[in-house]
C-alpha cells in the first residue's frame, strides 16, 4: 500500500505553499493538489475556512489528519515519510538543532522580514520575541556559514524550507543576497526535486493564467 | 544519546521562559538552571549571545546540543520523554494538530500580539504569514471553546505553552479578556507542576531583585 496516496496539498503556485510542494517533491511521495484561486477568493470560502480558519495556504490532509502552518507541515511530513531521510529521528542528537531552525523561520524570520518590508520600527527588545531584522538575519547567516547545510554535512527538510524561503525573499528584494545566502540558495536549488517543483508550479501558474 | 541526562536550562524569571520551566516540571525532567538577570542585561553578554544570538531566553543545552525558540524546545522535550505522554506520538491522528498549534504560537500569535502592543496596521496577506490580530484571536478562541484542552480531552505540551502564553497575554492586556481565555489559562495554571514552577520563579525574581539592589548599593 502506498501510504501517500491519500495526501492532499491545498495549494496556490504563487504563495508560500510552493515551499511545501518542494518538500513533497524532495520526499518523493504521491500527492493530489487542491488548487485555490486567490482571484476568486477561494481561500476565504467557507469550505476552505473549515480546513484552515486563517484563510491561507498551505494546508495538507493526510489520512484524515489536517495540518496547517508551513513549519508544522514540514515537521509532520518529514517524520511521516521517513524513507525520504529528511528529518533526524527523535533520538538523533541533531533533532534539537533541526527543530530550532525550523521554528526560527516561522517565529523570527518571517515576522522580522514583514516588519522590514513595511518599514516599521522594531518593537522594544524587551518585548519583541524576534528582536529586530538585523539580529535575525545575522543569526541565520551565522548558522548557514559553516555549510554546506544547516545540519553540517546532512541535508534535511530545514534546508528545503530555508532554501526556498531565502529564494523568495531575495527575489522580491526584501533581503539582500549576501554571498553566504546566495551560495546556499544555489546549492539547494540545484537539486533535481527543487527544479521539478519550480517547473511544475510555473506550468500550473500558466495554466491558471497567472503569468504574463 | 542519553535521553534522560540533565538539561541545562537558560532562564530568567518574569519572562517567556517560565513556560519552559513549567514544561520541565510537568515532565519531572532533571535540569541545571542558569539564571540570567534581564534587568542587569545578562541576556546580551557575549557569553550568552554565543548560546542564543537573538539575546533572549529560553534556551536549553542537552547532550551538547543547543536549542532555542520556545516551541522547538517544548516539542523536543516532549518527544524526549514519551512515557510522560505530553505529545501525541508519530502515527497518532492528533500529531498533526499538535504540531500545528505548537507552530501557530510562534508564527501567528506572538507576532499578532506584537502588532497589537505596537498599535501597528496589519501587513498585507501576501507578505504576512499570520493574517491579523482579530483572526488569530478568533481562531484560537474557537478551538478552545470546544474542549478542556487544545487537543480535546488530552492534556499536552501544547497546553503548557498556550496556558502560559494566554496567562501572560491576559496579564499584560495583550489578548482580549474573554472568559474562554481566562478559564483555559486558569485550568492550565492550576496544575501542580505549573504552580510549582511559578512559585519557584517568584522566589528567583525576589532573589535577583535583592542581588541587583546590593550590587547597585555597593
Amino acid at each position: 500500500m502506498n501510504p501517500s496516496s491519500d495526501l492532499v496539498l491545498f495549494h496556490n503556485p504563487h504563495s508560500r505553499a510552493a515551499m511545501t510542494r518542494a518538500l513533497l517533491e524532495e520526499l518523493g511521495v504521491d500527492y493530489t493538489l487542491h488548487v485555490l484561486d486567490f482571484r476568486k477568493s477561494e481561500q476565504l470560502a467557507p469550505d476552505y475556512m473549515a480546513i484552515n480558519p486563517m484563510g491561507k495556504v498551505p494546508a495538507i490532509r493526510h489520512k484524515g489528519t489536517l495540518v496547517t502552518e508551513t513549519v508544522a507541515i514540514y515537521i509532520y511530513l518529514a517524520d511521516a515519510f521517513r524513507q525520504g531521510d529528511l528529518a533526524p529521528a527523535l533520538d538523533d542528537p541533531q533533532r534539537g538543532t533541526y527543530l530550532r531552525w525550523l521554528v526560527f523561520y516561522a517565529a523570527c524570520f518571517e515576522p522580522a522580514v514583514g516588519d522590514r518590508a513595511m518599514k516599521r520600527e522594531p518593537a522594544p527588545r524587551a518585548q519583541s520575541p524576534y528582536a529586530d531584522f538585523d539580529t535575525t538575519r545575522n543569526a541565520i547567516t551565522q548558522a548557514l556559514q559553516p555549510g554546506p547545510w544547516l545540519l553540517g554535512e546532512r541535508f534535511s527538510a530545514a534546508d528545503v524550507l530555508w532554501g526556498n524561503a531565502l529564494r523568495w525573499v531575495t527575489g522580491f528584494g526584501m533581503v539582500e543576497a549576501t554571498p553566504v545566502i546566495a551560495d546556499y540558495i544555489a546549492r539547494v536549488m540545484a537539486r533535481p526535486a527543487e527544479q521539478r517543483a519550480i517547473k511544475a508550479d510555473e506550468a500550473l501558474a500558466a495554466e491558471m493564467g497567472l503569468t504574463g | 544519546m542519553n535521553a534522560h541526562s540533565p538539561v541545562v536550562f537558560f532562564h530568567a524569571p518574569n519572562s517567556r521562559s517560565g513556560i519552559t520551566r513549567a514544561m520541565l516540571e510537568e515532565l519531572g525532567a532533571p535540569y541545571d538552571m542558569v539564571a540570567l538577570n534581564l534587568k542587569a542585561g545578562e541576556q546580551r553578554t557575549p557569553d550568552y549571545l554565543a548560546i542564543n544570538p537573538m539575546g533572549k531566553v529560553p534556551a536549553i543545552r542537552h547532550e551538547d546540543v543547543l536549542i532555542t525558540e520556545q516551541p522547538a524546545i517544548l516539542m523536543y522535550l516532549a518527544d524526549l520523554y514519551p512515557e510522560k505522554n505530553l505529545a501525541p506520538s508519530m502515527g497518532d491522528p492528533l500529531r498533526g494538530a499538535y504540531l500545528r498549534w505548537m507552530v501557530f504560537y510562534g508564527s501567528c500569535f506572538e507576532p499578532a500580539m506584537m502588532d497589537f502592543s505596537q498599535k501597528r496596521e496589519p501587513v498585507p496577506p501576501m507578505q504576512c504569514g499570520y493574517g491579523d490580530y482579530d483572526s488569530v484571536m478568533r481562531v484560537l478562541a474557537t478551538q478552545l471553546q470546544r474542549n478542556p484542552w487544545l487537543l480535546g480531552e488530552r492534556f499536552s505540551a501544547a497546553d503548557v505553552l498556550w496556558g502560559g502564553a494566554l496567562n501572560y497575554g491576559l496579564m499584560f492586556k495583550l489578548v482580549p479578556d474573554w472568559p474562554v481565555f481566562r478559564d483555559y489559562a486558569q485550568r492550565v495554571q492550576a496544575r501542580p507542576a505549573i504552580r510549582r514552577a511559578v512559585a519557584m520563579d517568584q522566589a528567583l525574581a525576589a532573589e535577583q531583585a535583592r542581588e541587583l539592589d546590593e550590587a547597585l548599593a555597593a
